[in-house]
């Protein structure tokens, strides 16, 4: 029984094994058509890009934030990683490092946290948000002491805000190394003994463990690639200007974290674990992201916005948990 | 019959396609002492997750003293006056005794908790029942036998006359089974209707009145326990000449494969166990339930540290203490329960098969080549007559005997030379069962060497070169297969 | 061992008093103690309700949003007076946890995904309609006086003790806190036993909602405005205190009296900081620490319990 499958059917049949990832494109293309309506503004060359630019960030930190939801986890810390990283790059940089080997120093930043992280839930038996809300006010606050509450800039290189800022052809880089992302992502989800063991421990951890995985490694490497991600995301953040600026107290800021999980639930995952894809969380974030937009072409007040966030959040859980009901 | 305090009738249920119960028929005296044997899938625990509430029956009815009752929940069924000692113990681990038996019905005062009325009226109910527990001490801090106490006592104190035991004397040592027989009697005397169900028949002839025998989901007779006799009773559990669905096995087993010496556990729950293996030989487990059996292939599996004893694996020693190292030196698993201990329910079939041989069978550039990954669970699929032919299918939408089909697929992908099967046959119906006999002597075509712990005692018989017999955590007996019968078994399972 | 297991918060509280009372010679003064109970107050009635929530296995993560908008709401209802604003506040936090409890109980949302939800929602809400600045609309000096003294005993010293009475009352003397250990220690024994583990639920996130909004009604009575950016964090404060007083995160174990507890360990460690001049950001870095090594400890400690009763 080989399958042999027409082009017709292909589509068929990715329409029927990915449902969230059909509907959420379905509703983003109705999205940017509809949009003229209320600006004209809104489909330029420079707004999309805008637009794209806007949600990398988010998207590149969904990637982390999937695989440790896939695991049936969490990490709430990886906004505070970003600020983390977005800081020690600035400094590192003032101090006339060179940019590569900032680069190299920050990304090993976001994972050594991401392995505190997964080691506390690991070997300490500790519930997934509770050790990194614990590490997120940790991280929040030793970035607060290094910088002392304030706004850090200086003369960065123009090689390093190249990284945050520059472009290719049109596309700016942040775009650019978001498909790349997603792209290397999606391959190993799907292609490479690691992923199909994520999805195993995900899926069932016992089960897992009795088909030879190692389990606690798998876990650890998660959460160190969610830190990773994350530090990637605030890598560009920061060379985007070249200077860091410390997010004030709930001066608005709905948190990168919040933001990621909205892509992620939204996009299909189960906060269960072992469902989910990196396509979703990418239309999950493209959704939100489109969202945001809008709201700042009707000239809202910008609250709203995460007001809106939250009710995305919201209603996303409760969807996907009523879908967990049923079956 | 005027004092029936409940009555089943014509009840029936199904999972599935299969039916657990079927037109099931039995009246309950007031007052009496009413056992109910069978086999392991006889339906036992289906009739009495009936009577508790947690199942509403498919067909027929319930009558608690002479009216139709429908036991939507296990509440439900207390607030009548039936009352379920399951094998795991209900209890608040964290609370105290007395809390846990006035849960729900606290003694209060305009609103108030009476913490003294509280521990005074749990006081004097334990005394009642002769047990002596301190009514302040937390549940999680007495034994197994105190806790299944304080259940009894509960059950009492809300006034049930019905009380359902499940295998009450599970677990229990000497000591704490003279307790429970104790309280049984005192309950007896205050005319409270007791359904037991246990495989000891020694206790059923102790103290039953009546006993009732199912069999296959279905009810074979009511009897006076005056009118029968042990081995009477087994007969008539068992019932049936062994099926014609197993497979004659056409080869011969080869030399020694696997040789465990002296394994043992050092709490004692397992002590002294040696046997062999020989290649394309399938070797038997049985024994009652946590009697030692699934203790020994979780040591071979890697999943119990701490053993001692040693084991030399095709020539090697072999002292596993995870599961990828017995996978590499060649043995492989199919648990128990296979929905918590072995499938991905929310993944595909394709992907359930594939998860232990991604590295040695499907990488191309180190990548999974998933047009091979494909066609190997095509070709599983097609050999397994797993159950609808589609592998993207997730697993836990297939039927009982698909999923275990899938989860065998696993392990012949890559090559071992043990495969592990822990009740290979449980909630499977029969069509498919006769697929997964014929697919286990084809393996051993392969040179592969099968062990096998069942609790259903024809499919060992049928399926074994050689079955051997655990109690208490030794190993009482290794019967041919010319000589295993089930009675031969059942004698050397039971403690003595 | 397991007594002194027990014993653990209080024997931490009195070791921080002694180094306290060495570190700093203004510590044990009567005065530097009222203003260390004063200070407990806000984050300690909130711990309250959190302790309830988590004896029930579940977590709320939506207080010190909750916290910031009954602050705004009470300094921009002043003409209510004060009785009014102070029932409008307590009655919406009654209902943003009630909410909460219908998601977790009606839609079966893990309750740390509801109430994160809900601490976005009820955020974004208190900066958009104050426009993310406090409410300078005058607040009254009656209000004010809630704040106030009596007999030189501040009044949030009384309020923080009242409802840490009022909490101990709900879990020992109310059939209601067996039925809260219960749902936390067993849900489906619960349930078999007759307890309505779902009504249990909805009040324990409404007992938390109402109590935060409590404690945002009482900021903006110090503090004499409407302050959006009150109760940052403040969720994580009450769930270290709720942790530290040996209360067990996954529910069924633990004591208003070892919250109190918890509650004076926090106030004294975030005293001795002041007292010391330690840089306010440096503050949640050590309750942060706090978290995880109390968690670490707690969950070790019952762990090791749970595998023990299991091998018997």
């Amino acid at each position: 029984m080989e399958l042999k499958l027409g082009w017709r059917n292909r589509l068929g049949f990715m329409i029927k094994s990915h449902q969230e990832e059909s509907l959420l494109t379905l509703l983003i293309v109705i999205i940017i058509a509809i949009s003229p309506i209320f600006s004209p503004d809104f489909f330029t060359e420079y707004n999309l890009y805008n637009l794209l630019r806007q949600i990398s960030y988010t998207a590149i930190v969904s990637i982390g934030m999937l695989l440790t939801i896939l695991i049936g986890g969490i990490d709430l810390s990886v906004g505070s990683i970003m600020q983390a990283v977005g800081l020690s790059s600035i400094l590192l940089i003032q101090n006339d490092m060179p940019v590569w080997l900032v680069v190299i120093v920050v990304l090993l930043i976001g994972m050594a946290l991401g392995l505190i992280n997964g080691s506390l839930i690991v070997y300490g038996l500790l519930q997934p948000f509770i050790v990194t809300l614990g590490t997120k006010i940790i991280i929040d606050g030793s970035t607060l002491v290094i910088s002392d509450g304030k706004g850090v800039s200086g003369n960065a290189p123009d090689s390093f805000l190249e990284i945050g800022a520059g472009h290719v052809g049109s596309v700016p880089i942040p775009v650019i190394i978001m498909f790349v992302l997603i792209f290397l992502g999606s391959v190993v989800l799907n292609r490479t003994v690691f992923g199909r063991q994520i999805y195993a421990v995900g899926s069932n951890q016992l089960a897992a463990h009795n088909s030879g995985i190692h389990v606690k490694k798998i876990q650890l490497l998660v959460y160190m690639l969610s830190g990773l991600f994350a530090a990637i995301a605030g890598l560009l953040v920061a060379a985007r200007t070249g200077a860091f600026q410390p997010i004030t107290v709930g001066g608005g800021a709905g948190g990168m974290e919040l933001n990621a999980i909205a892509a992620v639930v939204v996009g299909g995952a189960s906060l269960a674990g072992g469902k989910g894809t990196i396509g979703g969380a990418f239309l999950g974030a493209l959704l939100s992201g489109l969202l945001f937009n809008l709201l700042v072409f009707l000239d809202l007040n910008p609250y709203i916005q995460q007001f809106v966030l939250g009710a995305i959040v919201l209603a996303a859980v409760i969807f996907s948990a009523s879908k967990r009901r049923k079956r | 019959m005027k004092n029936a305090i409940l009555e089943l009738k014509g009840i029936s249920k199904k999972f599935g396609p299969a039916y657990a119960n079927q037109n099931i028929n039995v009246q309950l005296k007031q007052g009496e002492f009413h056992a109910i044997v069978g086999e392991n899938g006889a339906g036992k625990s289906t009739l009495i997750k009936m009577l508790s509430g947690v199942h509403l029956p498919d067909e027929g009815e319930i009558y608690w003293k002479g009216n139709a009752v429908k036991l939507a929940s296990p509440h439900a069924a207390q607030s009548q006056g039936i009352s379920t000692l399951f094998q795991e113990i209900q209890e608040i681990p964290a609370l105290s005794v007395a809390e846990n038996i006035f849960l729900g019905r606290e003694p209060k005062s305009m609103g108030f908790m009476k913490w003294s009325d509280l521990y005074k009226e749990a006081e004097d109910l334990l005394r009642s029942l002769n047990i002596k527990i301190d009514s302040q001490a937390k549940m999680e801090d007495l034994r197994i036998s105190e806790r299944k106490m304080v259940e009894i006592a509960r059950a009492v104190s809300i006034h049930a006359e019905l009380i359902i035991m499940d295998e009450p004397s599970a677990n229990l040592n000497e000591d704490e089974l003279k307790i429970l027989f104790d309280t049984i009697a005192l309950l007896r005397k205050q005319n409270v209707t007791i359904v037991y169900i246990s495989h000891r028949l020694r206790e059923i002839f102790a103290m039953a009145d009546r006993v009732t025998v199912l069999r296959d989901g279905k009810h074979i007779q009511t009897i006076d326990i005056a009118d029968t006799n042990e081995a009477a009773l087994v007969t008539s559990m068992i019932g049936r000449q062994l099926e014609e669905y197993y497979p004659a096995k056409t080869v011969e087993s080869g030399s020694v494969l696997l040789d465990v010496n002296n394994l043992g556990l050092s709490d004692g729950e397992l002590r002294n166990v040696s046997f062999q293996l020989r290649k394309r030989e399938i070797v038997g487990l049985a024994g009652l339930a946590g009697s030692g059996q699934e203790l020994v292939t979780k040591i071979l599996f890697g999943l119990i540290k701490g053993y001692t004893g040693n084991m030399v694996l095709d020539g090697r020693p072999f002292l596993p203490h995870s599961p990828r190292q017995s996978m590499n030196a060649g043995i492989s698993f199919v648990p128990e329960d296979r929905k918590t201990q072995g499938l991905f329910l929310n993944q595909s079939v394709k992907d359930n098969m594939s998860i232990t041989a991604l590295a040695k069978n499907f990488l191309s550039g180190g990548l999974i080549s998933k047009k091979k990954e494909l066609r190997k669970a095509q070709g599983l699929i097609t050999q397994l007559s797993v159950r609808p032919q589609d592998p993207y299918k997730h697993v836990g939408n297939l039927s009982g005997g698909n999923q275990q089909k899938a989860l065998i697929g696993r392990w012949l992908i890559d090559k071992y030379k043990i495969l592990i099967l822990e009740e290979p046959t449980r909630g499977v119906d029969v069509g498919a069962k006769m697929d997964i006999y014929q697919e286990i002597n084809k393996l051993l075509e392969q040179d592969l060497a099968i062990l096998m712990v069942s609790s259903e005692l024809p499919e060992l018989l049928g399926m074994c070169d050689r079955i051997l017999v655990f109690s208490e955590g030794k190993m009482t007996a290794e019967l041919s297969r010319d000589e295993a019968t089930e009675e031969k078994i059942m004698e050397y399972a039971f403690p003595r | 061992m397991k007594r002194l297991n027990n014993q653990l918060p209080l024997i931490t509280l009195i070791i921080l008093i002694i180094v306290g009372s060495f570190l700093s010679d203004s510590f044990l003064s009567v005065n530097n103690l009222i203003n260390l109970i004063q200070f407990a107050a806000e984050t300690g009635i909130i711990a309250v309700g959190m302790a309830f929530v988590i004896f029930t296995g579940g977590i709320d993560l939506s207080v010190g949003s909750t916290v910031a908008l009954a602050a705004v709401i009470a300094a921009s209802t002043q003409g209510l007076g004060v009785g009014g604003v102070l029932v409008l506040c307590v009655v919406l936090g009654a209902l943003i946890g009630f909410v909460n409890g219908l998601v977790i109980t009606k839609a079966r949302v893990e309750p740390f995904m509801a109430t994160l939800a809900m601490m976005a929602i009820v955020r974004a809400v208190t900066l958009w309609i104050t426009n993310g600045g406090p409410v300078l609309k005058p607040v009254s000096a009656s209000y004010q006086a809630l704040a106030g003294e009596v007999l030189g005993v501040p009044l949030p010293a009384i309020y923080l003790v009242a409802v840490f009475i009022l909490g101990f009352i709900l879990l020992r003397r109310l059939p209601f806190g067996r039925h809260v250990m219960a749902v936390g220690g067993g849900e489906e024994t619960a349930r078999l036993f007759g307890v309505k583990v779902e009504r249990v639920k909805l009040m324990v996130y409404t007992l938390s909602g109402m109590l935060a909004a409590l404690a945002g009604a009482l900021i903006t009575a110090r503090i004499g405005m409407g302050e959006p950016r009150s109760g940052f964090n403040f969720e994580l404060t009450a769930i270290a205190i709720v942790i530290v007083g040996g209360t067990y995160l996954l529910g069924g174990r633990g004591t208003i009296g070892g919250t109190f507890i918890g509650a004076m360990i926090f106030a004294v460690i975030l005293n001795l900081m002041n007292l010391m001049d330690v840089s306010a950001y440096v503050q949640p870095i050590v309750r942060g620490l706090i978290i995880i090594i109390a968690a670490l400890l707690i969950s070790r400690s019952f762990t090791k319990k749970k595998t023990a009763a299991e091998a018997a």
